[in-house]
């Protein structure tokens, strides 16, 4: 990876902005990905954004339960930012627990994170609060679990839903009759 | 962003105080220019597009839950149907990564075949949105023209994978196979065919009125707006962001290769298909380089610890029979360290990220894709707000939405 890609900067000014709100820097080959509180996701976003990093690359997350040697909460949010005037890239994570994941929504700030949060919550089961429309993205309604989650068996299957918004044809066309005849259109 | 931000001169209901009742229409999944995957609900008022939303989702495979149960090296095949319309671009990026998080480096000689491979995709890639957006303007001769180049390329693809989709022609570690000895000469006649196919579909659209109306001042996704949505690819640089994973952060051998990222600043349907069809030469050019510097050797690692050995080795030696086990038997295999990677090419439509995890094991703990077009998606619905009804099928066009990486 070039050297524009591992800078360490944006963890310092996360670090002097947020103080013990910054948890830790994780480091795997050169990558930097600051962790932050859940309650700091909102505020290091922002800042990060007025620093240079206007550009939201990726907003994904991954379960580490049982992950060897994890120890913070298992949901680990993950979030790419882009300079797209310094080509510099900033990792910023958050973990939480499994039930009740919850973490404030990006939706103002970036409009593409709309659709990576409506995703992450499809997929993982995190709660974005504040989004304008947090529903499934690539399932649907009615589907149960979020199946990237650790505990979600990879044979699961779901259960048939009935029909949504289910028109009854008999009558639409009944009144269709009608209307036709009094038309005096004829049947049509 | 509602209509009135966009287009301040529409006025709900009329002046003389009769409302008019917005249409709802469903556009999709089963429509012709919806490209099979893609449900809009358009709310409409007359032609014009007042309000939508765009359902994605029919084509989910469950890429990302499917290969946390396979090898490292049993992904690629699925990393084929990601985007298939440019597969090797796909093939190769995932290779990228997972040779980044075993801290491998290929042969020099597989830099430039794999950068060969993804800019014959590109190409075909290319070909396929300009040609089947002209389509669906009435302009089938373009389309059967460029599918005629594309399928001079898909040959080409054919002769050195073996397959014209489904190649799986990367592997950890190098590529399957050496490219054909022919492959210069067979690759100046794809050239001949695609510089003639791009000369004849040039002077049949540059200058048709049709399509100009169609194209010019259709669709505009002003800069602001592409970062706010983080588009990248072509898309983006058709609005004046100029970003190329190639160029920015190069990887293979682009580093060694010249070529020219084309940008526009009007971010509209023309300026989209001005991007791509400069996008097409500048990969021919450097198809044309990489062939010409392309240095002898092997075209894949020889550590055994990544890549499996050869055939007639394991055949005849107890060594290279017990290397071929250990690499393909469940719990051993490729087994890169614990750690985190993420990792970027150029895909057909922008940048085509792979996040990937490892726990120290031989599968995946989780492999993340950053598909291109989903930040492009997603920015549709204010895309085509606005917009005429049969607008969107220029527009959505331009979009090159590719269900398979969309919706994994």
């Amino acid at each position: 990876m070039s050297p524009a890609n591992s800078s360490p900067a944006f963890a310092e000014e996360l670090r002097a902005a947020l103080g013990p709100r910054l948890l830790r820097v994780e480091s795997w080959q050169g990558r930097e990905a600051a962790v932050v509180e859940p309650e700091a996701w909102l505020e290091a976003v922002r800042l990060l954004k007025s620093r240079g990093y206007d550009f939201l690359m990726d907003l994904s997350a991954a379960d580490y339960s049982g992950f060897p040697g994890h120890q913070a909460p298992p949901l680990g949010v993950s979030l790419q930012l882009f300079g797209s005037g310094t080509r510099r890239r900033a990792w910023l994570k958050a973990y939480l627990p499994l039930e009740g994941a919850r973490l404030a929504t990006l939706s103002d700030e970036f409009a593409c994170a709309n659709w990576y949060e409506r995703e992450c919550w499809d997929m993982f089961g995190v709660e974005f609060v504040g989004h304008p429309h947090l529903k499934r993205l690539l399932l649907y309604e009615e589907f149960q679990g979020h199946p990237l989650r650790k505990d979600y068996p990879i044979l699961k299957s779901q259960p048939l839903i009935p029909m949504r918004n289910a028109v009854d044809y008999e009558s639409v066309a009944a009144a269709r009759r009608a209307a036709a005849d009094e038309d005096g259109l004829g049947r049509g | 962003m509602d209509i009135a931000q966009k287009l301040p001169q529409w006025k709900a209901g009329r002046e003389d105080g009769f409302d008019i009742e917005p249409l709802y229409i469903n556009m999709g999944p089963s429509h012709p220019a919806m490209h099979g995957t893609v449900k809009m609900v358009l709310k409409l008022d007359g032609e014009t597009v007042v309000g939508s939303e765009v359902e994605i989702g029919y084509l989910h495979r469950c890429f990302e839950k499917t290969v946390e149960m396979k090898t490292w090296n049993q992904v690629i095949p699925y990393t084929d149907r990601l985007n298939y319309v440019s597969p090797l671009i796909n093939n190769m990026g995932y290779c990228l990564a997972v040779e980044k998080l075993l801290g491998v480096k290929v042969p020099e000689r597989t830099d430039y075949i794999r950068v060969i491979m993804c800019e014959l995709s590109r190409i075909g890639d290319h070909l396929t949105c300009i040609g089947a957006g002209a389509m669906e303007l009435g302009a089938l001769t373009a389309f059967l023209y460029f599918l005629k180049a594309r399928e001079s390329s898909w040959q080409l693809i054919e002769e050195v994978t073996g397959a014209r989709l489904t190649i799986s022609y990367g592997r950890v570690g190098g590529v399957v196979r050496d490219l054909p000895a022919n492959f210069a000469e067979r690759w100046a006649w794809v050239r001949s065919q695609v510089e003639q196919n791009m000369e004849e579909v040039s002077v049949l659209l540059n200058t048709n009125r049709i399509f100009l109306d169609r194209m010019k001042g259709v669709g505009v996704m002003p800069l602001d707006r592409v970062l706010s949505y983080g588009m990248t690819g072509p898309f983006a640089r058709s609005s004046g962001f100029d970003y190329d994973v190639r160029r920015d952060e190069p990887y293979f051998a682009y580093d060694r290769v010249r070529f020219d990222v084309p940008v526009r600043t009007d971010g509209d349907n023309w300026a989209r298909y001005q991007v791509r069809m400069e996008e097409i030469r500048q990969s021919v050019r450097i198809i044309d380089q990489a062939l010409a510097q392309m240095p002898e050797g092997p075209v894949r690692l020889e550590d055994p610890k990544v890549t499996l050995p050869r055939k007639k080795e394991v055949y005849s030696n107890i060594e290279a029979l017990m290397n071929h086990f250990k690499l393909l038997m469940p719990g051993h295999g490729i087994r890169p360290p614990q750690g985190e990677i993420y990792s970027a090419v150029e895909g057909g439509n922008g940048e085509l990220g792979f996040w990937l995890v490892s726990d120290g094991g031989d599968r995946p703990w989780r492999v993340r894709v950053r598909p291109p077009c989903f930040p492009i998606m997603s920015g549709v619905e204010e895309l085509i707000l606005g917009e005429q009804v049969a607008d969107i099928v220029p527009i959505f066009g331009s979009v090159n939405m590719i269900g398979g990486e969309l919706d994994r």
